[in-house]
């Protein structure tokens, strides 16, 4: 059997999350000890075929413990993708090494993801996707959307703050513009709910909201007030118009936190990097692809850095 | 009849300080005064130029307009909001809700709250207008008879609304990669 078909044969057995029993890799020329092995983050498909793809990505396995750990498994560190649920260990995307296939026939794995736990193979995927496919925010918007960022991470891990519940039935938070370059970047920032969140329109709409919540409403309200109306601690939820009415409310409360803090005050490329920002509601199943490929996810857990690196 | 920004928006009076207060406002949107009575359909609410494959009839003289021949003196003064503007249009195109939003490419429930006084974006307020002018300028004098204008084939095959949802599709800087090609998709490449 020759190299060639030795490492054909090998490759087909191999998974994306498989991690390979190697003590180093090599970055650049620099060599980095791996006690845990490294981690094949190439896709499946790209590591079983041999032909026209003579290579396979690694990435340096790291061991994390306590807070970190924690962060990493919670997505809230992009460099770090746990390789499972409960493991330890992580693909560590800052250092990545390319290997031949041909070099890994005699390679041997020292574990591998659960190839029926497909749940466990996407989160993987997904993980190491998200750190090469995030929108390039500009330098100078990042600022702008600090305070939401801020919102949510202190607010996720705190079950029994008013916006919790809102969290868990947002679908994803995305920002659109016409164009991405300062200054004057105009933003519409999407608030994609679960299917079945917001009321199914009839032919004219939702109807009108009860006079009572309208004129609620217009009295300016902070986000916890309307998070605490969209799911009150007691008695039933608002439906309807009603319901609809408060998340686009809610959709310009969280829209009009962003902006930079006091500290960019004379920061001149952040104060003009932004002209607008506009919140709107969606459903999931209503969020046109039209709209999806205009948008970016907002990664809010990237976005303040650099505590996340 | 014109449309000129309320001067609370920031204009400095002429159409070309209004264009640009309507398109470069920050968070809350425009104002518009509604001057005249019944110039909705020829209305300049912007003058930025239009790139869109329609009929020559479809453009108006309107659109060449110096900012002074545009601006004539006030007669009547209603306030215009981007809701009574997309009303308007609704009204003399008699498109549906459902096909509006589609020419805008933003789901039916975006125009609703746009209608119920949700904020648009400066990029769709540019839109509107755009799309309101377009409707302004069909020949007709009916919804039932623009709304068959708006949709009849032109030369190339592609009626009015078509083209425009073409320019709306294309406004937007995508951000996600162009679409692989089928080879590529393939493993061909």
């Amino acid at each position: 059997m020759t190299v060639e078909d030795a490492a054909a044969e090998k490759c087909a057995l191999l998974r994306q999350g498989d991690i390979l029993d190697v003590s180093s890799i090599d970055v650049e020329g620099i060599r980095f000890d791996s006690e845990h092995g490294a981690v094949l983050i190439s896709q499946t498909c790209d590591i079983v075929r041999t032909n026209g793809r003579p290579h396979v990505a690694v990435a340096l396995v790291a061991q994390l413990a306590g807070e970190l750990a924690a962060a990493a498994h919670d997505g809230k560190h992009p460099r770090y993708v746990p390789i499972s649920k409960t493991s330890d260990l992580f693909a560590d995307l800052e250092l990545i090494a390319t290997l031949t296939k041909n070099g890994l026939a005699d390679v041997t794995v020292r574990s591998s993801i659960d190839p029926t736990d497909w749940e466990v193979q996407r989160v993987f995927a997904r993980g190491v996707g998200r750190r090469f496919s995030r929108l390039a925010l500009p330098d100078e918007l990042v600022p702008w959307f600090d305070p939401l960022s801020e919102l949510v991470q202190k607010k996720y891990d705190r079950p029994l703050s008013r916006f919790f519940p809102v969290l868990e039935v947002v679908r994803q938070f995305r920002i659109e513009a016409p164009q991405w370059v300062p200054p004057g970047v105009d933003i519409t920032l999407h608030i994609v709910l679960n299917a079945g969140e917001l009321p199914l329109l009839g032919p004219d709409g939702v109807g009108e909201p009860s006079d009572e919540l309208t004129s609620w409403v217009a009295g300016g309200r902070s986000i916890s007030d309307l998070c605490g109306r969209l799911f009150p601690a007691d008695g039933p939820r608002p439906g309807g118009a009603d319901r609809d009415l408060l998340w686009r409310s809610l959709a310009d409360a969280l829209a009009a936190t962003c902006r930079p803090a006091a500290r960019y005050a004379s920061d001149v490329s952040v104060q003009t990097a932004l002209a607008s920002v506009v919140g709107q509601v969606a459903s999931e199943e209503e969020f046109t692809l039209m709209q999806y490929l205009a948008s970016a996810e907002l990664d809010l857990a990237h976005l303040s850095a650099p505590s996340t690196e | 009849m014109t449309l000129i920004v309320e001067p609370t928006a920031r204009t400095g009076g002429s159409v070309d300080n209004a264009v640009d207060a309507v398109t470069r406002v920050s968070v809350v949107p425009p104002t518009l005064i509604l001057v005249g009575a019944a110039a909705m359909t020829s209305a300049a609410i912007l003058v930025a130029p239009i790139n869109l494959a329609i009929p020559d009839w479809a453009r108006s003289s309107t659109t060449t307009r110096t900012p002074e021949r545009v601006v004539a003196p006030p007669i009547s003064r209603d306030v215009l909001t981007p809701a009574t503007l997309l009303q308007s249009v609704r009204d003399e195109s008699g498109l549906t809700w459902d096909q509006i939003a589609r020419v805008f490419g933003v789901s039916r429930r975006a125009v609703h709250h746009w209608m119920a006084g949700g904020n648009l974006s400066a990029h769709n307020i540019e839109l509107l207008g755009r799309f309101n002018r377009l409707v302004g300028n069909l020949p007709g004098d009916s919804a039932d008879a623009r709304k068959a204008a708006l949709f009849a084939a032109g030369p190339d095959g592609v009626s009015p609304i078509d083209a425009f949802r073409r320019v709306v599709a294309t406004s937007s800087a995508e951000v996600h990669p162009q679409s692989a090609s089928k080879a590529a998709l393939l493993g061909q490449q």
